[in-house]
């Protein structure tokens, strides 16, 4: 097998083996949390005492009277079969159930992302072109600050000064029946600010890194002292060699947002995978922790592979397992 | 450019003010009548404007609503109910006593469809249907509250749909929506609102309203601020801004059937001691709590364990009022001494009470707790727990002090120490199963009585306060929410200023 063939086979075996680690771990460590979906019913608004015949009965509804071995078997059945199972607190199908959510999620984070990534590669290729000018240490200082903030506080700040102090946008991120995407972007505005102020900072701090450090090269020298126009200094040398460090730690950026947005999304209510995640919690409805679960890692190392597929292809030792 | 903004506000707002009403109201799942673990709380609430019920309840009582009337035999063991003539279900398709008979027959074979389910599977034998408007219930035994508690908390559902369905639990069909309510489901959006839209045929008069919303929002004073919703339920200190604000009304304050405990483990030392445990509720100041951890928005809790509006509740209970000095000679007398500001024990050693809090939302409370034991010269710390291991923590009787919480406060628990099962007391298990059993209302009502003495005198926990709460809401359409006395459904049903009966006009209504 060629050597470029064969690091991509192993590669996608890594994956593989993280996939069935994470869904074997993703069902032991929630059941052996303690707790129970019928905790719940005790500490309603209307505390129920259940007796030992009807906890029986409904744990054998949902199939939760058995061993746990005899439930990861149906489990790990299920997965195979792609099936999610039914949501115990929802009565519906884990898929439908994450769906509206997972959708909300997506449309925020793919919002955010964009211009936070634009942005912050932006900034921080300006910067490393004026290294240590005076305008550029303020930029660097500035956005220092904005990076070491925590994803709620910005979003908190946010929500005080533009939604009650100066109410330019809504206060409330829930939609109302009839209202179309113009009403979802107005609604997304402050969520999606939060997001980019978030993850602005981290953007332009490692793109001026990997520019920084490709500027020092003997071939950026080399090209300036061949008297090539900036503008292919730039776009040839400069983008093309800092490129693979770019991406793979885009994706990683990626991946991690999932938890920061979930911040940001409590602060706003935004009904994002956070609030379904927080109630599947609560409530000890593992089906429906255990689709979530799988969904956002689904999405993470599915990121996380297209970079490293990416970076393969962008630099050609890596996939040469050099 | 505020005022431009404002201005655009406001006419996204009046895009809906014209016959439609929002109600905040947090994501409870879908509106399908079979939820049992989503039952107990706002989902009853959610549903009754789609679902009726055979008896209903107005501000005060509970009033016929599908049963027009009813009447029992002399041993108590048949209830003949007189079924409203000429109601229909949202599909057009008549009501009558076979939907009765095929619902409670569903809930007595499948009681794992409703978390009430299991009282209609131990009391109810058959239902008999001599007419279309006549249902016979016929018990097992006599039961004295069968007809609040279950024929005012089980909704009524289509026999022509249902009867169809082999997993009624899980079932997808769009017709699982279709009941007599007052409201039809139009659109239910996951995580953001509910559409229901009037059902003017209803048979207890017509709709006020013809879209109804019910919408999920983080913050419910901005959102009543900036009309992005019409009423919600808030703390008396939130609603304050809204007091004497023109289009404004204000009901309440009302006391949530929720309250706070602290749970003593009397199965080891020293909380195993009664006059150890009456020691500490002298030592802990709850007008204090209720002032500090709740911005003055609670009262204190009946030691007896009763909400006041129950109709168990005694007032003569012991009170336990704040006042360290009798706590701490009635704990010298159990060997405890004083030296300096700590407490030492028998051995002479420092005596700890460690304390186990379930939950973050707890962690003030449990402060203020802490801070009076720790007047009172006990070495203590806490230990805070979500409810999951903290309910292991209770099993396993991992505990001394537990300080905890939970609504269902219109009833006697069979554990009394609920969440807890460590107290015994034979005395309790018999008033409980003749508080539980008889069919005679005043000898009930003599063993709620004592039942409440016995549980303020040997304090198996202490309970500090009911948490208030007002409904805020704006004046149109006709609408004016009011609080339903004992819950919406029987007596201790969910609390909610949601009543159906505020958003039908005329009619039964007006009763």
């Amino acid at each position: 097998m060629p050597r470029p063939a064969r690091t991509l086979s192993s590669l996608l075996l890594q994956y593989l083996g993280l996939a069935l680690l994470a869904l074997t771990l993703n069902f032991f460590l929630l059941r052996l949390a303690p707790g129970s979906p019928l905790l719940g019913l005790e500490h309603s608004e209307i505390a129920t005492a259940l007796s030992e015949e009807q906890k029986q009965r409904l744990l054998t509804q949902y199939g939760l009277d058995q061993s746990l071995l005899g439930q990861f078997w149906q489990y790990a059945g299920r997965m195979l079969r792609g099936d999610l199972g039914t949501s115990l607190y929802y009565n519906q199908p884990v898929t439908q159930a994450v769906w509206p959510y997972l959708e909300r999620t997506l449309l925020l984070v793919l919002l955010g992302f964009l211009p936070a990534l634009l942005l912050g590669v932006g900034l921080g290729l300006v910067s490393a072109l004026n290294y240590k000018q005076a305008w550029e240490r303020w930029l660097l200082g500035g956005l220092v600050l904005l990076q070491a903030l925590p994803p709620f506080l910005i979003a908190i700040l946010l929500l005080i000064l533009l939604a009650v102090v100066w109410p330019v946008f809504p206060v409330v991120s829930t939609m109302l029946p009839g209202q179309g995407l113009g009403d979802r972007l107005e609604r997304l505005a402050l969520p999606v600010l939060a997001y980019v102020l978030w993850e602005l900072g981290l953007f332009y701090l490692f793109a001026r890194g990997a520019f920084l450090s490709v500027l020092g090269n003997d071939h950026m020298t080399y090209a300036r002292a061949k008297g090539l126009p900036e503008r292919i200094v730039i776009f040839r040398h400069l983008l093309r060699a800092a490129l693979p460090p770019l991406v793979a730690r885009t994706a990683l950026i990626l991946s991690a947002s999932f938890g920061g947005v979930f911040f940001i999304e409590a602060v706003f209510g935004y009904p994002g995978l956070s609030t379904l995640s927080l109630t599947a919690i609560a409530r000890f409805d593992y089906p429906l922790i255990e689709g979530i679960f799988l969904l956002t890692l689904g999405t993470i190392l599915l990121f996380n592979l297209l970079a490293d597929l990416v970076v393969m292809g962008l630099d050609p030792r890596t996939a040469e397992g050099r | 450019m505020r005022k431009l903004w404002f201005s655009l506000l406001l006419l996204c707002g009046s895009a809906l003010a014209s016959g439609s009403y929002i109600l905040a109201q947090s994501d409870v799942g879908s509106p399908a009548p079979f939820a049992p673990l989503r039952q107990a709380g706002p989902h009853f609430a959610v549903t009754s404007f789609v679902y009726d019920t055979l008896l209903w309840r107005d501000a005060t009582r509970a009033i016929p609503w599908l049963a027009q009337s009813w009447s029992w035999n002399e041993a108590r063991t048949a209830l003949t109910v007189r079924l409203r003539p000429r109601v229909t279900w949202h599909d057009g398709q008549a009501f009558d006593s076979g939907d009765v008979k095929y619902t409670f027959e569903l809930l007595r074979s499948k009681p794992e469809l409703s978390n009430q389910g299991e009282l209609v599977s131990t009391y109810l034998d058959r239902v008999e249907t001599p007419n279309p408007t006549t249902a016979v219930f016929v018990l097992k035994r006599p039961v004295l509250d069968f007809l609040e508690r279950v024929l005012g908390w089980e909704k009524i559902v289509p026999e022509h749909i249902w009867s169809k369905v082999t997993d009624q639990l899980n079932y997808q069909g769009a017709d699982r929506f279709v009941g007599t309510g007052p409201f039809k489901v139009k659109e239910y959006r996951p995580g953001e609102y509910y559409l229901f839209e009037a059902n003017n045929a209803y048979f207890a008069g017509k709709p006020r309203v013809d879209q109804l919303i019910l919408r999920q929002v983080s913050n419910p004073v901005l959102a009543l601020r900036q009309g992005e919703v019409d009423a919600a339920p808030l703390s008396p200190t939130q609603a304050k801004e809204f007091e004497g604000r023109a289009g404004f009304a204000l009901t309440g304050p009302n006391p949530s059937y929720f309250y706070s405990t602290v749970l003593f483990n009397t199965n080891r030392a020293p909380t195993n001691s009664r006059e150890f445990r009456q020691a500490i509720a002298y030592g802990i100041n709850r007008a204090r709590i209720i002032e500090q951890g709740l911005q003055g928005d609670g009262i204190p809790a009946s030691t007896g364990t009763i909400h006041p509006e129950s109709p168990w509740f005694g007032n003569q209970m012991p009170e336990y009022a704040y006042n360290p000095e009798t706590a701490l000679a009635m704990l010298q007398k159990l060997g405890f001494r004083r030296q300096g500001e700590a407490l030492l024990d028998a051995q002479g050693r420092q005596a700890e009470l460690p304390i186990v809090c379930r939950g973050q939302e707890n962690v003030r409370i449990c402060q203020l707790v802490q801070q009076d034991i720790n007047r009172l010269g006990f070495k203590t710390e806490i230990r805070v727990l979500e409810t999951g291991p903290n309910q292991q923590v209770l099993d396993r009787g991992d505990f001394v002090i537990n300080v905890n919480g939970h609504g269902g406060t219109f009833n006697f628990f069979p554990n009394p120490d609920f969440p807890g099962r460590y107290y015994k007391n034979p005395r309790y298990d018999e008033l409980y199963k003749r508080w539980n059993e008889t069919t005679s209302a005043a000898e009930r009502l003599r063993a709620a009585l004592e039942l409440q003495r016995l549980l303020a005198v040997d304090l198996p926990k202490l309970t500090l306060h009911h948490p208030i709460d007002r409904g805020v809401f704006r004046e149109k359409e006709g609408i004016r929410l009011f609080w339903t006395k004992g819950g919406l459904a029987g007596r201790g049903g969910p609390p909610s200023y949601y009543n159906k009966l505020a958003f039908i006009e005329g009619g039964l209504a007006s009763r």
